[in-house]
């Protein structure tokens, strides 16, 4: 059941499909899915994401930090749901039909990030992506990186530091 | 599937089938290994066991005849086992006749029926002429202690059962060395241990017994002493037992010994005529022809099957994966409805419905398959109390009831151990001496009695004996001295806290230990294994009366029935194996302790946890609608009429403890998958897991253990009742 998760699924695919087809063909070192929080514009790399689901209702937790929002069920999982504009430091917001939950796999585990909205797929080469700090950046951990296309900047996540948090400590 | 006494008399025919199968298969092979002139010692022992076990299930089934037949082949084999009767192959013939006549018993009690007196009392009384017909066999050597001067003190003889004598003797008789192993072996792990060194022993020689040696200080491990016969030279045995940490040497033997016995007249090497498969003589080929037809047609009789577990586990995957084929089909469905495509998709809504039902069938079948009934370990019972009684001098009537009762197999077999430790308990512990008994005015025999019996989905395990009961003022001073509790914790104990004091770790009344128990281990050790099951032990006693041990366990782990709570707009789950009652209390019940909510319950005190408090969570802006789930508990109509002044507790206990849970309202019972909250959230205190219930809501699963360990502060404590 592990990998089930991994498995590719016919709306996954639907949506990658509407988003690589307008893209051009040429070979590309890297794919980012790109999303929206608030004005911001940030990506995570394709290899990470495993679906993305429609907002559900999420299950709260007793005692843990705010930007945990709880755990959703999908296809027989308990899945943990980050609330990423709280992670991000941005004030969070009320869902909209835009809002979505990405599920990325990190390690082998599966954690569901909340954002505003999903943006598309970017294609992109490594010399496009420079690893320097935001300027005043918040959260500087969690940043892995800025790509520049078409003028747009675009912040690529450390998912390994975003998702990685303790619980129990101080009780 | 079959249910009731058709169910049980399946499984009987199954078992019975598959044990008069083992008997025939190792008579065959007793008859090749005498003809070679090496019997494998457990070679008999197996033919033994299985005619012991058929007289107990067909005594069970009501079968007289077949359980006399097993009995007498029972003293037979028992006599051939101890060297007090030789298997020759007029007794083997006879032998061999009984696995016939009991294919065609087992036949006649599929369709109610049972053998034959007549035909079983001739045949009785042929196997009385085979038996008779042989001279008293050589039994021990006549000359000097039969030992070959090897010294071994009188002391260690005595522990020695019949049988062991009888294999020691017998070893030296065919020129066997005795060589002692002494290892120190961890008491959880000790099974382990010992089959490794078994399996490494065999090939050269022979395992005697095994004897704790009382050097232990360290409570979690035992000292044994093996004692192990074998041709082999030393230097051979110590390669088998390579990498083994255990120490090996030769008993002593005294210089003014008798010569070394001569190896016995047959022939360590095999003969010629032994590489034959089976060297039978004529009439057994008829004889197995015979068996092999009573066995052909055996097998219309019996429609079981046995299964590895593994299998079933792999099953159960695979229907998990159908069950995300099914989710993706819904969503697809949901998908095409988004569309506008309404109309169109109701075939498909109606075949996404028709898999679901029938994926529930399928689960609900391989649940069902994975139970086996507690038979399998009350027969291991039976064997244990057999030795304890045989090795102790102590006759002991063993009841057992609710042998049919079942459950998980993983369950079951997790049983095993912590039912062994309760009954060498009762055995040594609580029932007395025979002058004891006589004394106190109680029968002569001591019984012990072990039942099942099913309770919704709860199977109630008890253990009871008529001995002394616990000696509640030794358990106290004992816990005192040995600083587990302090002399005001003893003054508030009730005598139900006192009695489960022994489930607290290093804890023992014993100031020596024996071989059997009193080593100051087991009750934790059962409390621990119990609990793990998600099950509840409990212990009472009177003095001079006996005691019982209650095990209460839930029938599976992989669907568990729950109790659905609301707590502050929110729901949660309780799993019913550790929900002991609900009850709905006035807010003027609860008194307060240093601080701490209790209620009085039936003259007992009951510390009392708020759910809400410790989550802290505050109510919901706008409450949402509470889940539907099948049969409430409280009907929506009388929840109306209720006050919002009532409170509503939850009673859970893990094993000897009990705490109220206090919560909102109480929504019903229903079946829940639990699944794991993953490795990112295993730091969260008080949740188990989650749970989907119907409508694709997710509810958290409530930790009981952890709850109940955080009322009471410590974890080992007893302070509950």
């Amino acid at each position: 059941m592990a990998d089930s998760g991994r498995r590719a699924l016919a709306t996954e695919e639907t949506f990658l499909a509407a988003y690589t087809g307008r893209r051009s063909r040429r070979h590309h070192d890297r794919e980012l899915l790109t999303f929206a929080l608030g004005d911001e514009t940030y990506a995570l790399d394709m290899t990470e994401l495993r679906e993305i689901s429609r907002m559900r209702e999420i299950t709260e937790l007793p005692r843990v930090p705010a930007f945990l929002l709880g755990v959703i069920t999908l296809r027989g999982l308990v899945i943990p749901v980050l609330d990423l504009r709280r992670r991000m430091g941005l004030p969070p917001v009320a869902p909209s039909r835009e809002t979505r939950i990405l599920i990325v796999d990190q390690d082998g585990e599966p954690f569901g990030l909340l954002v505003d909205r999903v943006v598309r797929v970017e294609r992109v080469d490594n010399p496009q992506i420079e690893s320097a700090p935001l300027p005043g950046g918040v959260a500087s951990d969690f940043v892995a990186g800025v790509a520049r296309v078409e003028g747009e900047l675009i912040v690529l996540l450390e998912l390994s530091q975003v998702v990685r948090f303790r619980l129990g400590a101080g009780r | 599937m079959a249910s009731g006494p058709d169910k049980a008399l399946t499984e009987f025919l199954s078992e019975a089938q598959e044990i008069v199968e083992t008997l025939g298969a190792n008579l065959l092979e007793l008859d090749r290994e005498r003809a070679a002139g090496d019997i494998d010692p457990d070679r008999v022992n197996a033919c033994f066991r299985a005619v012991h076990s058929l007289k107990g299930l067909c005594g069970m089934f009501g079968l007289t005849q077949q359980s006399e037949l097993a009995h007498r082949l029972e003293s037979l084999l028992d006599a051939i086992r101890l060297g007090r009767a030789e298997p020759r192959p007029t007794v083997l013939d006879v032998l061999f006749e009984a696995v016939e006549l009991f294919g065609r018993g087992l036949k006649a009690a599929a369709d109610g029926g049972d053998l034959d007196a007549g035909e079983v009392s001739h045949y009785l009384s042929r196997l009385q002429a085979a038996t008779e017909a042989q001279p008293a066999a050589s039994g021990e050597t006549s000359a000097d202690d039969g030992l070959g001067g090897y010294q071994i003190e009188a002391s260690l003889l005595s522990v020695l059962t019949e049988y062991e004598e009888h294999r020691l003797r017998e070893s030296i008789r065919r020129g066997a060395t005795i060589f002692r192993l002494h290892g120190v072996f961890d008491l959880m792990a000790i099974d382990k241990g010992i089959e490794a060194i078994k399996a490494r022993v065999k090939p050269v020689g022979e395992i005697i017994t095994y004897l704790p040696s009382g050097a232990a200080s360290d409570p979690n491990v035992l000292e044994l002493d093996i004692l192990v016969a074998s041709h082999a030279a030393q230097s051979e045995l110590a390669r088998a037992l390579e990498g083994i940490d255990v120490d090996l040497g030769r008993v002593p033997r005294r210089e003014s010994s008798a010569p070394i016995p001569m190896p016995p007249a047959e022939p360590l090497s095999m003969p010629a005529a032994a590489a034959a498969p089976i060297r039978a003589p004529e009439p057994a080929d008829s004889v197995a022809d015979a068996a092999n037809e009573v066995m052909a047609s055996l097998r219309s009789v019996s429609q079981s099957v046995r299964v590895d577990i593994r299998k079933l586990d792999a099953l159960m995957t695979a229907v998990g994966e159908l069950t995300l084929v099914h989710t993706g089909l819904a969503a697809l469905l949901e998908q095409l409805i988004d569309q506008g495509m309404a109309e169109e998709s109701q075939i498909l809504r109606y075949e996404v419905r028709a898999l679901e039902r029938r994926l529930t069938e399928l689960q609900d079948g391989i649940l069902e398959v994975r139970m086996v009934p507690l038979r399998q370990v009350f027969d291991k019972l039976s064997r244990v109390v057999r030795k304890l009684s045989r090795s102790l001098n102590k006759e002991i009537r063993l009841e057992i009831s609710g042998a049919e009762t079942e459950l998980d197999k993983l369950i079951v077999e997790e049983l095993s151990d912590p039912l062994m430790h309760i009954i060498r308990n009762a055995i040594d512990h609580g029932l007395e001496t025979a002058s004891e008994r006589l004394a106190a005015g109680k029968p002569e025999i001591g019984t012990i009695a072990v039942r099942a019996l099913q309770q919704g989905n709860r199977v109630l395990v008890s253990v009871t004996d008529d001995g002394r009961g616990i000696d509640e003022q030794a358990v106290a001073r004992a816990a005192v001295s040995r600083g587990l509790i302090d002399e005001s914790q003893l003054r508030e104990m009730t005598r139900r806290d006192l009695h489960n004091l022994l489930f607290l770790p290093g804890m023992s009344t014993r100031e020596k230990a024996t071989e059997i128990s009193g080593r100051g281990v087991g009750l934790d050790v059962v409390k621990t294994n119990i609990a793990n099951l998600s099950g509840i032990i409990d212990v009472s006693s009177a003095a001079g009366l006996g005691t019982q041990v209650t095990i209460t366990l839930p029938i599976t782990l992989a669907i568990i029935g729950a109790l659905i709570t609301r707590v502050a707009g929110r729901t949660y789950a309780i799993p019913l194996n550790a929900v002991v009652e609900s009850l709905m209390l006035e807010p003027e019940d609860v008194r307060t302790i240093e601080g701490r909510e209790v209620v009085s319950l039936r003259r007992q005190t009951l510390r009392l946890v708020r759910v809400a408090g410790v989550f802290g969570l505050t109510p919901p802006a706008e409450p949402a609608a509470p889940p539907q789930v099948a049969s409430p508990l409280v009907g929506q109509s009388e929840l109306d009429d209720l006050s919002n002044d009532h409170l509503f507790v939850v009673v859970v206990g893990i094993a000897q403890h009990r705490v109220g849970l206090v919560v909102d309202e109480l929504v019903g019972q229903q079946d829940i998958v639990i699944k794991p909250l993953g490795r990112a959230l295993s730091g969260l205190a008080g949740i188990a897991g989650a749970t989907e219930l119907a409508g694709q809501k997710t509810v958290l699963v409530l930790d009981i253990p952890s709850l109940v360990e955080t009322a009471l502060g410590r974890g080992g404590s007893a302070e509950a009742a």
